[in-house]
């Protein structure tokens, strides 16, 4: 076991290194790293500063180190839009809102998808089987900025049930502004869950142990409510680091329907702004939590599994 | 010979006409393909005859027409927005353009971006994936650990950076999006050409005296083909919602030009102000369509060529 988390915790390392490559590769794909890393009007003593400071007059490799080394300490520049402002700092400001909106998500589709997934299973070919087929094929076709625009026109604009738009003020407010965009984004990751669900159960339903437990008379209840769905939700568990990938875009997506002040709507800004800063600090930040996560679902994936560590 | 009586056991012969006809008709997914031809490669190719309007044409006169079907609203009294009419049929957005028009030329942005992006990401992705298959040892290794690498980060996220490096146009779009398909297809036609490199025919080959280029073209790249057709035909969907995310974010096709996720954002404000749902609607509705029959007939497609995929 222990071997096996720090193999993967030097997998996680090395993805991490070729983000921070790509990154520091793209500021300078486009010529001279200057035109993205500074504003067009910026004067010749700031460019100084900046030749200094990412040390561009040195070879290549040396200023590659030179970025890593500033990354590692938290300095990613100063943000375009707002030149005063760290971009770390603008990021870590917007990142709760974030983190409240992207896990309200999850609990959402982890709370109907398992029962809807379970029911579709259980109920193979009924009328609510079908339901929840066409559910999950829309859920896979539909643009998801669409699906929230046109939540929003529905609950927010036309019955006038929720707000449209912002994050509203400390308290239940906050909760009611994250309604809306948590089920715009969970509508998404439920589609995808619930079919697994439904795949894995269906598999397990079929198995001679359960069998077994009708045979000895267990209630119907039990036997898939406890029996069954233990065993089939180990395969959703890993499709959880996925999830959390489709977590990233839904945010994003749907922090821009609904202009609620997080870090999504913050890298959208940047693209207008093209504020490469504040965009390289997200796509850093991201791919850390995003390689966290994923390691700790390997890790836990291991411990239910034991065959895991061994391959 | 009657072939109903072979055997001795008579078996109905097949129904003639229009039965035979909707019995053959039903195994293939001819409402998805019909949605396809209808909504996206008809308006691609003749955008230009049969858009009743120029979709560029700004017409201030005729700014938020509803759609024709709907009647005029009145606030006490008043009315604030008129009747629909014929001359727009879904209506036109805050510029007076016509909604349908825009619709019509978007398909083309569609359909160009998401074949060229695939053709793109195909071609080295699944060469890729062929030589590290054929040659293994360090190449696929580094091939490999880069499909990983690709494999594990969100492709929005590279999408983001590219699009502020090179700014939002046709070409980065393409671009971005083929960097986000490669490794699907270098996955799979490594694993192809794997299972194809021990087999007597490319051994045979070797010795005949092929080299190694020509064993890859000719002998192994033909076997991998299926699977990656199947893998296309599922990814043109995921490529055109893909495609349409970018552009709602900024981070794709520049406007004015008439892209369906441009058109969907343009009418978000809208929605918002309360006036004007149809600009934001009709175009999503196109992109749901479109992509739901193309997964639709992905599935099927790939039911056809390699069962073995089934269930994936």
């Amino acid at each position: 076991m222990q071997r096996y988390i720090v193999v993967r915790l030097f997998q996680s390392l090395i993805v991490l290194f070729a983000v921070s490559i790509i990154i520091f590769g793209l500021a300078r794909i486009s010529g001279d790293p200057m035109d993205v890393l500074l504003p067009d009007d910026a004067g010749p003593e700031e460019f100084a500063l900046m030749e200094q400071k990412w040390g561009l007059d040195k070879p290549l490799h040396i200023q590659y180190l030179t970025f890593l080394g500033n990354a590692m300490t938290g300095d990613f520049g100063r943000s375009v839009q707002h030149p005063t402002r760290e971009a770390l700092e603008l990021v870590l400001k917007r990142f709760p809102a974030t983190l409240v909106l992207a896990g309200l998500a999850l609990i959402i589709s982890i709370v109907i998808a398992f029962p809807v997934g379970v029911l579709s299973a259980v109920k193979k070919d009924s009328m609510p089987d079908y339901l929840a087929k066409i559910f999950a094929l829309m859920g896979q076709s539909a643009p998801s900025f669409w699906v929230a625009i046109m939540l929003m026109w529905i609950f927010a604009v036309q019955l006038n049930w929720l707000p449209t738009s912002g994050r509203g003020d400390p308290g239940v407010d906050r909760l009611v502004h994250l309604i809306l965009p948590a089920f715009a984004i969970g509508w998404y990751q439920v589609a995808a869950l619930m079919r697994l669900v439904r795949s894995s159960m269906l598999e397990v339903l079929d198995s001679e142990f359960i069998k077994l437990a009708r045979v000895k008379g267990v209630s119907e209840v039990r036997v898939v409510w406890k029996h069954a769905l233990r065993n089939a939700s180990i395969a959703p568990i890993t499709l959880l680091g996925l999830l959390v990938a489709q977590l990233v875009t839904g945010t994003v997506v749907t922090e821009t329907v609904f202009s609620y002040p997080g870090v999504g709507l913050l890298a959208v800004d940047a693209i207008r702004n093209r504020d490469f800063q504040v965009m390289q600090t997200i796509v850093m930040v991201f791919a850390l939590i995003f390689v966290g996560i994923n390691l700790l679902v390997d890790i836990i994936y291991a411990y239910i599994d034991p065959r895991i560590r061994y391959a | 010979m009657d072939i109903s009586r072979i055997g001795g056991i008579a078996t109905r012969p097949a129904p003639m006409g229009l039965g035979r006809f909707i019995a053959e008709a039903r195994r293939y997914p001819l409402v998805p393909m019909f949605v396809l031809v209808v909504l996206l490669i008809i308006p691609a190719v003749f955008a230009d005859l049969i858009a009743p309007h120029d979709p560029y044409d700004v017409n201030p006169r005729e700014r938020l027409t509803p759609p024709a079907w709907s009647g005029p609203q009145y606030l006490n009294g008043e009315e604030v927005r008129p009747a629909g009419s014929w001359e727009n049929i879904l209506g036109t957005d805050k510029l007076g353009r016509d909604v349908l028009s825009r619709i019509m030329h978007g398909a083309r942005y569609s359909l160009s971006i998401s074949l060229l992006a695939i053709l793109a990401g195909g071609v080295v992705g699944s060469g890729l994936g062929v030589l590290a298959g054929y040659f293994g040892g360090l190449l696929d290794h580094v091939v490999m650990r880069l499909v990983d690498i690709f494999i594990t980060i969100p492709g929005l996220l590279f999408a983001l950076v590219l699009a502020i490096v090179l700014g939002p146009s046709f070409s980065t779009i393409v671009i971005v999006v083929a960097v986000i398909l490669w490794p699907r297809f270098a996955r799979m036609s490594r694993a192809e050409t794997l299972s194809m490199r021990s087999r007597d025919f490319v051994s045979r080959a070797k010795v005949s005296g092929c080299s190694d280029n020509r064993i890859m073209l000719r002998h192994i790249f033909p076997n991998v083909v299926n699977p990656l057709v199947v893998l296309v035909t599922l990814e043109v969907g995921h490529v055109i919602l893909l495609e349409a995310t970018l552009s709602f974010l900024g981070a794709g096709i520049p406007r004015p030009i008439p892209a369906w996720g441009l058109m969907v954002s343009d009418g978000r404000d809208l929605i918002v102000g309360g006036n004007g749902w149809w600009v934001s609607l009709f175009p999503g509705l196109a992109i749901l369509l479109v992509v739901l029959s193309m997964n639709l007939s992905g599935d099927w497609l790939r039911d056809k060529l390699d069962p073995k995929l089934r269930n994936r």
